[in-house]
């Protein structure tokens, strides 16, 4: 029943052009090379380092691994995350 | 420009301690509690920035979430203004001074005058201040309309005035009135008489008929042009008559002055007052109102304050400065005095003949003891008729004998 909704969700953004992040929950990531991450929809921090950022992005967790990472701005929707990115992981 | 920001509405380093770092971060998001410049300081603590509003919310938070807050550092205007809340005096003084700057705005401080062209703006501003209003006169109770009619009737030359208060500043606009061009009545009977003695050299009549010719010679109060006209049907009649006559005057006059006179001899000892002209009083910038000097030249110079951006302030300042002099006797040569007496009484002659010209002129110059005189003997051309109505007798003349005989 859930994976059925899931489809119908899924199915639904990509009929109609949607915005996912709002209707399903995901986390929208804009990269603007590998200095600047712009993530909305997030659900939290879960982990905070210079060299690791894990972030809860709902239906996803996100790995970001880097050096001198730090989080600019945050609230309760947006986060800005400055530093040299090395990789994001999704879980 | 943000670190202005943040420095006005104060920061706070805030230290947390908590066994999940991270949900110190989340509360603040969640909270809607702006933060910046984390750091991680140890495995369980953390530092961050927080806004002096946010740092109040965060302290009810930190209970219910778990985690302890300390503030290491705080900055900005909001704890300034904290610590001065003690001083009343300074209180007093601001709002003293909000007082002062409110209620000295209701006074007029600046009158501006324009559209005035033959009248001076002093006249407009002599007659507005007898009316009460002036520099240092309160806004509010100025009714533009009572001093533009009460104006208008005092300056018979204002045909439009408006005063217009906005703050501290009046605006005095004005238009004048345009005279009427005198309108040269023909028929009024008028003759036409020399004003000085002469011998008439040139004569141009436009009405009446003339009485004297070119080469004549008239004194003063002759009768030059006759306004009574033969006329055929009733045998006289009157006009105004108009003449022109130029005419050769002379004159003989003389001044005279001694040749040794007092002259100054300034020492170089001076000394400067300064006074403070403020809504209409005086205000004294010295002590010792006494000047020591026997003999001085004082000399007052008003200079009005102006803003760098050409508004002029309602202060004016006065410096009186005394010059210390010697009376020194000082002999003239002849030469000198003759050119100073000559000069006087050329000036004083062209004063005498108005649009005349000089033709010719003599000096003679005697010296009896110490004093000089010089005698000028001068030919003008000049012009020496001018108007007056006809006199009862004239008009007399005028009527013809059947009505005499009514008479």
């Amino acid at each position: 029943m859930k994976d059925r909704r899931k489809g119908i969700v899924t199915r639904a953004i990509d009929v109609f052009d949607l915005p996912g992040e709002v209707i399903a929950g995901l986390p929208k990531l804009t990269l603007v090379g590998n200095g600047r991450l712009h993530i909305e929809c997030h659900k939290g921090i879960l982990e905070y380092d210079s060299s690791l950022i894990v972030i809860n992005g709902g239906k996803l967790i996100l790995k970001l691994r880097g050096e001198n990472l730090e989080i600019a701005a945050m609230s309760a929707e947006e986060m800005l995350i400055r530093g040299s990115l090395l990789s994001i992981e999704f879980e | 420009m943000k670190s202005a920001v943040n420095f006005f509405l104060g920061t706070v380093r805030v230290r947390a301690e908590s066994p999940y770092p991270e949900r110190v971060m989340n509360i603040c998001a969640q909270n809607h509690i702006p933060f910046w410049d984390y750091e991680r300081v140890g495995p369980t603590t953390v530092e961050f920035s927080v806004y002096h509003p946010g740092y109040r919310k965060l302290g009810d938070l930190a209970q219910r979430g778990g985690f302890t807050i300390e503030r290491t550092r705080k900055v900005g205007v909001p704890f300034f203004l904290w610590r001065l809340r003690r001083r009343h005096a300074l209180l007093i003084g601001l709002v003293a001074m909000l007082l002062a700057v409110w209620s000295l705005s209701l006074f007029v401080w600046e009158i501006n005058v324009s559209g005035n062209e033959t009248l001076s703006a002093r006249e407009i501003l002599e007659a507005l201040d007898e009316l009460g209003v002036g520099i240092g006169s309160f806004g509010p109770t100025i009714s533009s309309e009572a001093i533009a009619n009460d104006m208008l009737l005092k300056i018979p030359k204002l045909q439009w005035i408006a005063v217009n208060v906005s703050g501290s500043r009046a605006q005095v606009l004005v238009r004048e009135r345009i005279d009427k061009p005198e309108i040269l009545d023909k028929t009024e009977p008028i003759m036409v008489y020399a004003v000085k003695s002469g011998i008439i050299k040139r004569m141009s009549v436009l009405e009446g008929k003339n009485v004297v010719k070119e080469g004549d010679t008239v004194q003063a109060g002759d009768l030059l042009v006759t306004g009574i006209m033969d006329s055929l049907s009733s045998g006289k009649r009157a006009v105004h008559a108009m003449a022109e006559v130029w005419a050769r005057t002379w004159y003989d006059l003389s001044a005279s002055m001694p040749l040794t006179m007092t002259t100054k001899e300034f020492t170089g000892r001076e000394k400067t007052k300064t006074a403070l002209f403020f809504a209409g009083g005086r205000l004294n910038l010295y002590f010792n109102s006494r000047i020591a000097f026997t003999d001085y030249d004082k000399m007052t110079t008003v200079k009005k304050l102006t803003l760098p951006t050409g508004n002029v302030l309602p202060i004016s300042v006065v410096r009186e400065t005394y010059r210390e002099y010697a009376p020194r006797q000082a002999e003239m040569t002849i030469l000198e005095a003759e050119q100073i007496l000559q000069k006087r009484l050329l000036a004083r002659l062209s004063r005498t003949i108005g649009d005349g010209q000089i033709t010719s002129t003599n000096f003679t110059s005697t010296l009896k003891g110490d004093v000089l005189t010089v005698s000028l003997a001068a030919e003008c051309l000049e012009q020496i008729a001018a108007e007056r109505p006809f006199t009862p007798e004239e008009i007399l003349e005028m009527q013809s004998p059947s009505e005499k005989e009514q008479d």
